[in-house]
């Protein structure tokens, strides 16, 4: 049996992994039982799982575990965002009075609920932490969060003023692109509240400013509010005459349908990107930021 | 003192996540991470790409939570995703993937143009004696086997033998899990890791210890559930 024939480290291996059965599993064993090479052989087999059982695991460094937290954290937001501006038909249909003003204020843009609304990332509707998060009680306390936060007196005024239209299948990229001069909203007095209810066609009145900041990751929240303080008092230099349909969706899907408080043309560690901001939060995209892929780059608290 | 309240369950916690608890992912995160991260960098065999992977992963299973059945265990279903973003990583960047043809003179080309600062090889830089068993040969320039320990080793394997080889010995995940997890069947695990160690046996079988004699069989009968 210890002739000329041997067998090859693969085919011990696979015996003794059990891939190997009857008369050539029997065969393998005796002859690795009677030749002493072949049972070297065997033996470093045993010892290439121990070796690699013994390997100590390595410990996942701070700088990951903190980014990926920082991901996370993002990707809660994002998601919380979308439940502020979210909510079911049969939830509207519900509401009345200033309570159905305050939801419409609420709902995005499309007349679909929300439904169709795309993630960040690709992920349509509520794919991330799951419809239940639009309960009534949370949407109660979302929206009064929202009046808050984003000049909800303005906006309860404002649809208290009946300025809504049917143009409710109108896309927001559609209507973003369509300028800015017949929007109730346009111009500098209403930053950052909700551009229209949401039976309304959304209308994009913003400026794509050139600061030729370089934002960095440390800094940027700085950053941006020193750009909004700057634009507060005077006019920051335009980048383009209007932003493309394409640039107005991807603006409009970040904020919500909000008007942003800032589109800024710059660049994020040296590289081109788009920094967009509204009062609580900014953004940093890549130059090629869609609806549907708006290239997230990065996203902080204001 | 009150009693101690247990702690959450990962199915629970993925539950609370799903419900809009927005804490509940990053606990279940931080239970798991070592191990996650481990699978990462073995799979990948690089720092950067593991984070890559291993954020692209969790930030995926962020948004699917919902869809997760309770076919599996939770941990299942995290190793999985993160092994299929570690491997899609892997296909991106075909150019830093390494695979040896087994032919020893190739080795060498790819070890010498590694000292050179080439971009084929480049073997992590390990914790003094990280990887390395009790009496290993000290001078990593003896020989070819020496020179390499278990992570430069592994960049020598096929993706898919490493990745299995990786959960199965390295991670201790039972065949049928790891199954699971890569989304084949069992004997492909089997045949996978019988492979891989096969392959890396010239380059690991030295550094075994007392512990790896004592553990090694006399005979070809097949091995328990690591296979």
């Amino acid at each position: 049996m210890t002739g000329q024939w041997h067998p090859d480290a693969t085919a011990l291996a696979e015996c003794r992994a059990g891939l190997t059965g009857g008369r050539r599993a029997r065969r393998l064993a005796a002859h690795v039982a009677s030749c002493a090479d072949c049972a070297s052989v065997n033996d470093q087999i045993a010892a290439v799982t121990t070796v690699l059982a013994s390997a100590p695991e390595p410990a996942m460094p701070d700088a990951v575990e903190s980014r990926i937290m920082a991901a996370l954290a993002t990707e809660a937001s994002l998601a919380t965002e979308a439940a502020l501006v979210t909510e079911t038909p049969h939830e509207t249909e519900a509401a009345h009075g200033t309570a159905a003003k305050r939801d419409t204020a609420l709902r995005p843009v499309g007349g679909d609920g929300g439904r169709s609304r795309r993630r960040p990332g690709g992920r349509s509707g509520r794919s991330g932490p799951g419809n239940r998060w639009l309960r009534p009680a949370v949407l109660a306390s979302a929206a009064a969060a929202c009046l808050v936060l984003f000049g909800g007196v303005y906006g309860i005024t404002h649809l208290s003023s009946g300025s809504s239209s049917s143009s409710a299948a109108s896309s927001a990229a559609g209507s973003a692109a369509a300028g800015s001069e017949s929007s109730p909203l346009a111009g500098p007095q209403a930053p950052g509240t909700r551009l229209e209810p949401a039976d309304s066609a959304p209308v994009a009145a913003f400026t794509v400013t050139a600061s030729g900041t370089n934002y960095l990751p440390a800094t940027l929240a700085l950053q941006v509010r020193a750009q909004l303080a700057r634009s507060a008092r005077t006019a920051l230099p335009a980048a383009e005459a209007a932003p493309s349909a394409q640039l107005s969706a991807c603006v409009l899907h970040l904020t919500g349908q909000m008007r942003p408080r800032l589109v800024d043309r710059a660049t994020y560690q040296g590289k081109p990107a788009y920094v967009i901001a509204v009062t609580n939060r900014a953004w940093v995209v890549g130059t090629g930021c869609t609806a549907s892929n708006p290239e997230l780059i990065a996203s902080v608290g204001l | 003192m009150g009693p101690e309240v247990p702690e959450p369950s990962d199915a629970e916690l993925l539950r609370r996540h799903v419900a809009g608890d927005t804490a509940a992912f990053g606990l279940l995160f931080k239970r798991h991470k070592d191990r996650l991260w481990a699978v990462a960098l073995r799979t990948t065999c690089d720092p950067d790409d593991a984070a890559d992977a291993l954020q692209e992963a969790m930030i995926s299973a962020f948004r699917r939570a919902k869809d997760f059945r309770g076919d599996s265990a939770v941990t299942t279903w995290l190793h999985r995703i993160v092994v299929n973003a570690s491997l899609d990583r892997l296909r991106r960047r075909p150019a830093r993937s390494i695979s040896w043809s087994g032919d020893p003179d190739a080795l060498e080309s790819m070890l010498a143009q590694d000292t050179r600062g080439g971009p084929s090889l480049a073997v992590p830089s390990p914790r003094a004696g990280a990887g390395l068993l009790p009496g290993a040969p000290a001078d990593p320039a003896d020989s070819v086997e020496t020179r390499l320990d278990v992570a430069a080793a592994l960049r020598l394997l096929p993706e898919q033998q490493r990745a299995a080889l990786v959960l199965v010995d390295m991670l201790g995940y039972p065949v049928a899990e790891v199954a699971v997890i890569l989304a084949v069947s069992e004997g492909t695990v089997k045949s996978r890791c019988a492979r891989g160690r096969a392959r890396l046996l010239p380059f690991l079988a030295h550094l075994r210890g007392e512990s790896g004699n004592q553990a090694a069989a006399d005979t070809v009968s097949p091995e328990g559930g690591g296979g």
